[in-house]
């Protein structure tokens, strides 16, 4: 994998940096600690977001705004007259390859652009890639970390493991095999709904096709049911009847044509009485196989229990009021504009817990209800006995009155709705008893209207004309089967496909959450060693040992303490100082930066020792210098650390003249003019001023003047080692420019007096005599009572060149540092040198 | 089934490639099913009707592909 360094940024129009035709350019160093200094207000932080908005699109800061506050205003700087903001990343790939310049450019419309100057191919592709939690780490970061659920946090940290990607690939997993969507999505339940309507009416084919086989061959239907075998069994019979014979040339039961029959059977007959006896012969058929069932009551009483069943699931609810609400509350939940977890929508009430989730709660309760409704509403469409009732209250043959007719309706309103309740249901079996009671009423009296006529009519013809109704009764049954066969086949198959994807994706579901839960376990327990050592070296308190805690099975992350003072297992967040708490959270992503490699390799980190006392701030940097970022851990991340802090700023300007340390400040006037950086060097502040009088600005010089004299006078006291009073060296109000030039001068006298002074006789004097009364005279005393209006910039550029000249005085001319040049070092000490020159 | 577990010291990309194969000796067509719709659903997108109507576009696509032929005239072919 090929990771990356970032190299420079340049920005312009972004947030609190104007800079308008004159980008900022912040330089990164991959093999140093990187660090920025700028006081509040300095446009620190706007770099921060700029690198952040360039790579992950957005600024959390802004992201969490209402929309109302209109946060899409607020990325490009309000004071450009162009109104878009360029941010230009130059990343350096860890593989020797060159350069990679990739230009975000945001437009006053919110529109963004990305493209790549130096020709990469997928810019956009590379800033996705490089995004992610471990890059930007900031104070906000912590304390969410520390104060989230124990849900919120699991997922944070699932983020930080690198689990980030598993664990949006579940959740996705879980939205495709979610059963009420698949349902909803694959039409699962509309088609059995289907399939069961097309079965009964199948059923009922075959049913009739059975009795109707019986009746023409007086045997029954050869098992395995095939309908060929029927088709011609049947034709055989019917064939063999004289009368019928030249009709059943090359015919079938299903081709010969019925009319020619009724014709020749109505010539041997010589009347229409058999016409009628055909006639009664279907509408006893039909009714007939109306007849009630064996399963009958065992579909009463499934009816009967779904009804009890949907009625106890709606008691525990509460109500269709309800319902209604917690639907709504769950849009709001959800959408783009709500982006509180834990509010109430409805009273702004802050709450303790997920709000989402309970109302996601309470809706779960409504299903129990929704899914044995929607089986109720089935059972009318498809129940094989309800049907029969239909069919039967659709007979034009049997008569019911106008209350038998009401109370039909108004039951089948109630089905067809899902509302039939306990009283619908008595009222329906009894009409079905009333509808029983009118068909046998009415076949009774077709039998009786059969057997006159069939005493009028010669027996053979009676048998012939049973037959002929029989036969064209078992064609119409078997086109029946004929044409629904192949479509609920073709139904069934699909729902098999459906339903085999459904188990598919809830197994890939199940099996891949509970692969992620494993792997998460296991990289925590891996990552203890690591956190509990970073956070010991912060905070150097051995009594205290943090121990992260996963709830088996879940996402919960618990920070707990192993220890705490002789107290095993107790909570972090009930019993860690503010500061202790961050330096577990920094403990925590320093040790997931270490554990993960990523395609960036580097971490910025803004202001996050803000509520750290010192001897954190310090134990933390010296952490990163000595075992986390690079250079010494060439495997480590390059750091870029972000800074407000007065002390970290004197920490900052000891150490950026080791190799390994880059540091630089931000100066100039956020938001409306420009802001520039100046490289951390021992001219650094020299050129500053040397700029700043050039032209001619000597109010903004002033203070600059002072700082680098502090500077130079706090040099000279490390380099030659110049002993200092117990309360210098420990307090830093007491490190002022009066008492290091008293504390220089008496070090100085003390080695005379001992006669070990190492500083020539010019030296001497003119420091003594010139240099520091001068500076005294002409500036020291002048900046403490602030009349500094009067000095012109030559004058002070000529403070700059005595600053410069009292340190020349601890110097000495080496010839052996370099074989070509003269090198002026500082002495050793106020009585020796480095070397032998 | 067997259970499938991921390796702690691959990737997370390989992990999730791995997973795949796995779910191949169980259904190939399926499991290439799945892994090519499940790809149009990541990013997930925060907002819940957003990623409802996501979900249900890569459903249907996957219908289309567990029936090619379509299921014409019953109504219910999404």
């Amino acid at each position: 994998m090929i990771r990356y360094f970032l190299k420079q940024v340049e920005i312009e129009g972004f947030r609190g940096i104007n800079n308008e035709d004159d980008p900022l350019i912040v330089k990164f160093k991959s093999d140093s600690i990187n660090s920025i200094f700028a006081p509040n207000a300095q446009g620190k932080s706007s770099i921060y977001e700029a690198i952040c908005y360039a790579i992950s699109g957005n600024i959390p800061k802004l992201k969490d705004l209402l929309s109302s506050e209109r946060a899409e205003e607020y990325y490009c700087n309000r004071f450009n007259s162009t109104g878009t903001a360029k941010i230009l990343l130059t990343l350096t790939p860890d593989d020797g390859s060159n350069d990679i310049t990739i230009l975000v450019k945001r437009d006053k419309h919110g529109k963004k652009n990305v493209a790549s100057p130096s020709g990469y191919n997928k810019p956009e592709e590379l800033l996705e890639n490089l995004n992610n939690e471990l890059c930007f780490i900031d104070q906000k970061t912590f304390i969410k970390f520390v104060e989230d659920s124990p849900l919120e946090r699991g997922r944070t940290f699932s983020s930080l493991l690198g689990l980030d990607i598993l664990s949006q690939y579940r959740q996705a997993l879980e939205m495709l095999s979610n059963t009420r969507s698949l349902n909803s999505d694959f039409s699962i339940e509309q088609l059995r709904s289907k399939i069961n309507e097309i079965r009964t009416i199948l059923d009922t084919s075959v049913q009739n096709i059975e009795i109707l086989f019986n009746k023409i061959t007086n045997t029954t239907v050869p098992i395995p049911f095939n309908i060929e075998v029927i088709i011609n069994n049947t034709t055989s019979i019917l064939k063999e009847i004289n009368l019928l014979k030249q009709c059943f040339r090359e015919k079938d039961v299903l081709s010969v044509n019925y009319n020619s029959i009724k014709k020749i059977v109505r010539d041997a007959e010589n009347s229409n009485m058999h016409e009628q006896l055909l006639e009664v012969i279907k509408k006893i058929t039909e009714l007939s196989s109306l007849a009630p069932q064996k399963d009958d009551e065992q579909y009463q009483n499934d009816l009967n229990a779904l009804v009890e069943i949907r009625d106890n699931a709606f008691k525990v609810t509460q109500g269709p009021l309800f319902k209604a609400l917690y639907e709504t509350l769950l849009n709001i939940l959800q959408s783009e504009e709500w982006t509180y977890s834990k509010r109430c929508p409805a009273c702004n009430s802050d709450l303790d817990y997920d709000f989402e989730s309970e109302v996601g709660k309470q809706l779960k309760e409504y299903d129990e209800v929704a899914s044995t409704t929607i089986k109720i509403i089935e059972f009318w469409n498809s129940n094989v006995w309800i049907n029969r009732i239909k069919n039967l209250f659709q007979l034009r043959n049997l008569k019911f009155d106008n209350k038998q007719k009401a109370v039909f309706q108004n039951i089948e309103n109630h089905f067809r709705s899902g509302d039939l309740s306990e009283s619908d249901l008595k009222l329906f079996f009894i009409l079905f008893e009333e509808i029983e009671a009118i068909r046998k009423k009415t076949l009774s009296t077709l039998e009786e209207k059969k057997g006159n006529i069939e005493k009028k009519l010669p027996p053979s013809l009676v048998n012939l004309t049973d037959k002929i109704t029989y036969a064209n009764q078992i064609k119409e049954n078997i086109n029946k089967y004929l044409e629904l066969q192949p479509e609920i086949n073709s139904l069934q198959n699909s729902l098999d496909k459906r339903l085999k994807w459904q188990k598919f994706v809830e197994y890939a579901c199940n099996s891949f959450a509970e692969a992620e839960v494993k792997l998460s376990t296991q990289k925590t327990l891996d990552l203890e060693k690591k956190y509990q050592m970073i956070y010991s070296e912060i905070t150097k308190n051995v009594d205290v040992v943090p121990k992260l805690k996963k709830s088996e099975g879940t996402q919960n992350l618990y920070l707990n303490l192993e220890n705490f003072y002789g107290l095993k297992d107790v909570a972090a967040t009930a019993l860690l100082a503010e500061s202790y708490k961050n330096a577990l959270a920094i403990s925590i992503y320093l040790s997931s930066v270490l554990d993960n490699i990523l395609p960036s390799n580097f971490i910025i980190l803004d202001d996050v020792t803000s509520s750290f006392d010192a001897g954190c701030q310090f134990n933390l940097m010296e952490l990163l210098k000595t075992k986390i970022a690079r250079p010494i851990n060439p495997n480590g991340p390059q750091v870029i650390i972000l800074s407000h802090d007065g002390l970290l700023q004197k920490y900052f300007d000891r150490i950026s003249n080791e190799t390994q340390w880059f540091h630089q400040t931000i100066q100039g006037l956020p938001p409306t003019g420009s802001i520039f950086t100046q490289a951390q060097d021992p001219c650094r502040l020299k050129s500053s001023v040397e700029n700043l009088l050039n032209a001619g600005k000597i109010q903004q010089a002033v203070p600059y003047i002072r700082q680098y004299l502090e500077f130079k006078l706090l040099e000279i006291i490390r380099k030659v080692s110049i002993k200092v009073p117990l309360d210098f060296s420990i307090r830093d109000d007491k490190k002022m420019v009066k008492n290091c030039l008293d504390t220089i001068t008496e070090s100085i006298e003390l080695e005379k007096k001992a006669g070990t002074l190492i500083l020539e006789e010019p030296q001497t004097n003119i420091l003594k005599n010139t240099l520091i009364s001068s500076i005294i005279a002409n500036w020291v005393s002048h900046y403490s009572t602030g009349i500094i209006s009067s000095f012109s910039p030559y004058v002070l550029l000529g403070v700059l060149n005595d600053i410069d000249s009292i340190a020349d005085c601890f110097k000495y001319d080496c010839h052996c540092l370099s074989n070509t040049q003269t090198v002026r070092r500082y002495y050793k000490t106020l009585s020796s040198k480095h070397c032998n020159c | 089934m067997d259970d499938f577990n991921f390796d702690p010291n691959l990737p997370p990309d390989e992990n999730i490639k791995i997973f795949f194969e796995h779910l191949k000796t169980l259904d190939k067509k399926m499991a290439r099913i799945l892994e090519n719709k499940v790809k149009k659903l990541i990013p997930l997108p925060d907002s819940g009707p957003r990623r409802n109507s996501i979900r249900l576009s890569v459903n249907s696509e996957i219908l289309q592909l567990l029936e090619p032929e379509g299921r014409k005239g019953d109504g219910i072919e999404k």
